[in-house]
């Protein structure tokens, strides 16, 4: 399915996608924010790795990004904007 | 009061953060970029690639590398939060896109002289919270400390202590000199001076007549000394805007239009940066590829868009001669300083036209910044609303004018 939505044209492009995630379980621990596992198209995910976060304070609301590794392979990066209470899913890359 | 500069560069800055953002890339050769090389892992790096590179080149020299086009958000958060690192241990910090200075001078009692333990905690807190790595040098002034990070690079940490900075530069090569460029570094070579030390052989005169202004530099930068301060704002150089046409045009209503719009949205910038400007060129390139420009200094800084347009449209009068049609044209704003806030008024202006203008831009300005760039259209940019679409960032070019 996550095939079908990736065209890799160049080696390593990215599909924006902008999808709201129905569920997620985000651990809040010593000021540092870390998805834990998500589900997205009728698919449970479980986060293996924490690449990197930053937050974007210069748009409003204040964005947070997040790259994540998930146990299947795939890199997610999720997005969190302050005050809204959905996270999304902004771009996937394949293994 | 001893100064001391801290110099710190994010390494492969651009492709390292790809390479932590998805996991697969790293050890592998990654380029960022589209066109041609911004950044290059330093994997990559070991097949002869570079920054400016072109891509096809790259490719060719390394079919392995993946290239991805990178994200300048991501890079731009990044770099804000470990500048506000920089803040903490600092009292003065200037910032360039991947590197800055930060000034220690007037900090002995908070670090009670023992200047590396900030610089290595800074190093490890940028490599905690990101993954990245970063080469910081020390110096009495600015040009040792990026001499010593340079000369540690990557991932490296070096101390220029006071009284090694003669030691420290005069066995390096003259291209390692800041100011020193390959023109330069050609001319010293022909004269056989391959190092910094010979360089000091040289009399500031024998200088000053072969560079020029940048003579009295060298001779001064090759004894290890920088009379340039930590400036808190980075002022650019210039700031062009530059496109071509959709397609070539003779038509000089779509020219003086096309002009007339880069030039608002050089001075839109120009005037959020709150900068005023001296000097105008105008870049123009014909359908045979042929390239012409004019400079023009102008009596006094100003950042009002009327003064330049008028010079600008008088420079195209001058230059656009040839009965070909023209594919580009571009505008650059250069000689820039901050807005201190007073102007020199003219004697017969006793309408103050030009303080009622000055106010008229901000507002236009403000609007602009509410509603969209294209909430005003102003002068002759008309000319283009049938030939353009829009969005309401304005006009969409065929290239991006937002070059600096």
């Amino acid at each position: 399915m996550l095939a079908s939505l990736l065209s890799l044209v160049n080696d390593m492009e990215e599909k924006r996608l902008e999808e709201p995630l129905r569920k997620i379980l985000v651990l809040f621990e010593k000021g540092i924010i870390r998805p834990v596992s998500f589900q997205w198209s009728n698919r449970n995910y479980t986060v293996i790795s924490n690449n990197m976060w930053w937050v974007d304070r210069k748009v409003r609301p204040i964005r947070y990004g997040f790259s994540v590794t998930v146990k299947s392979g795939e890199t997610f990066q999720l997005c969190y904007k302050e005050g809204d209470p959905l996270w999304y899913v902004e771009t996937v890359i394949l293994p | 009061m001893t100064s001391t500069i801290l110099h710190f560069d994010l390494d492969a800055f651009f492709a390292s953060v790809e390479q932590r953002r998805n996991p697969f890339l790293h050890g592998k050769p990654v380029i960022v970029g589209a066109g041609v090389i911004a950044s290059c892992s330093y994997e990559a790096r070991k097949y002869g690639l570079h920054a400016g590179m072109s891509i096809t080149n790259a490719k060719r020299l390394c079919p392995k590398a993946f290239v991805v086009e990178g994200n300048a958000q991501i890079y731009r958060c990044i770099t804000d939060r470990i500048f506000e690192m920089c803040h903490e241990i600092s009292p003065s910090i200037e910032t360039y896109l991947d590197e800055a200075y930060c000034s220690f001078t007037g900090t002995e009692l908070v670090y009670k002289h023992d200047l590396a333990k900030p610089a290595i905690d800074l190093k490890l807190r940028i490599k905690n919270e990101f993954g990245l790595n970063a080469t910081v040098g020390l110096g009495k002034n600015r040009m040792i400390a990026k001499m010593a990070s340079k000369s540690a690079k990557p991932n490296g940490f070096r101390v220029i202590e006071n009284g090694e900075e003669d030691s420290f530069i005069c066995n390096m090569p003259v291209e390692s000199l800041p100011g020193v460029g390959r023109k330069v570094a050609n001319v010293l070579r022909k004269f056989n001076i391959n190092s910094i030390k010979e360089v000091r052989k040289i009399s500031l005169e024998h200088l000053q007549l072969l560079f020029g202004k940048n003579g009295a530099a060298i001779y001064e930068r090759c004894r290890g000394n920088d009379s340039h301060v930590i400036n808190e704002r980075e002022i650019p150089r210039s700031i062009s805007r530059e496109t071509t046409f959709h397609n070539e045009t003779i038509n000089l209503e779509e020219i003086y239009g096309m002009i007339h719009y880069l030039t608002e949205r050089a001075m839109n910038t120009l005037r959020a940066l709150k900068l005023v400007t001296k000097t105008v060129k105008l870049k123009i390139k014909y359908a045979d590829f042929i390239e012409d420009s004019m400079s023009k200094t102008l009596l006094g800084y100003t950042d009002i868009d009327t003064e330049i347009i008028e010079q600008l449209f008088l420079s195209l009068k001058i230059i656009y001669k040839r009965r070909v049609g023209l594919r580009l044209v571009g505008i650059t704003l250069a000689n820039l300083r901050i807005d201190c806030g007073y102007r020199q008024l003219q004697l017969f202006d006793l309408n103050n036209r030009k303080i009622k203008k000055q106010k008229l831009y901000s507002s236009i300005d403000a609007i602009r910044n509410r509603y969209g760039f294209s909430s005003i259209v102003m002068g002759q940019s008309i000319n283009n609303s049938k030939r353009l679409k829009h969005d309401s960032n304005g006009y969409i070019l065929r290239t991006p004018s937002l070059t600096k």
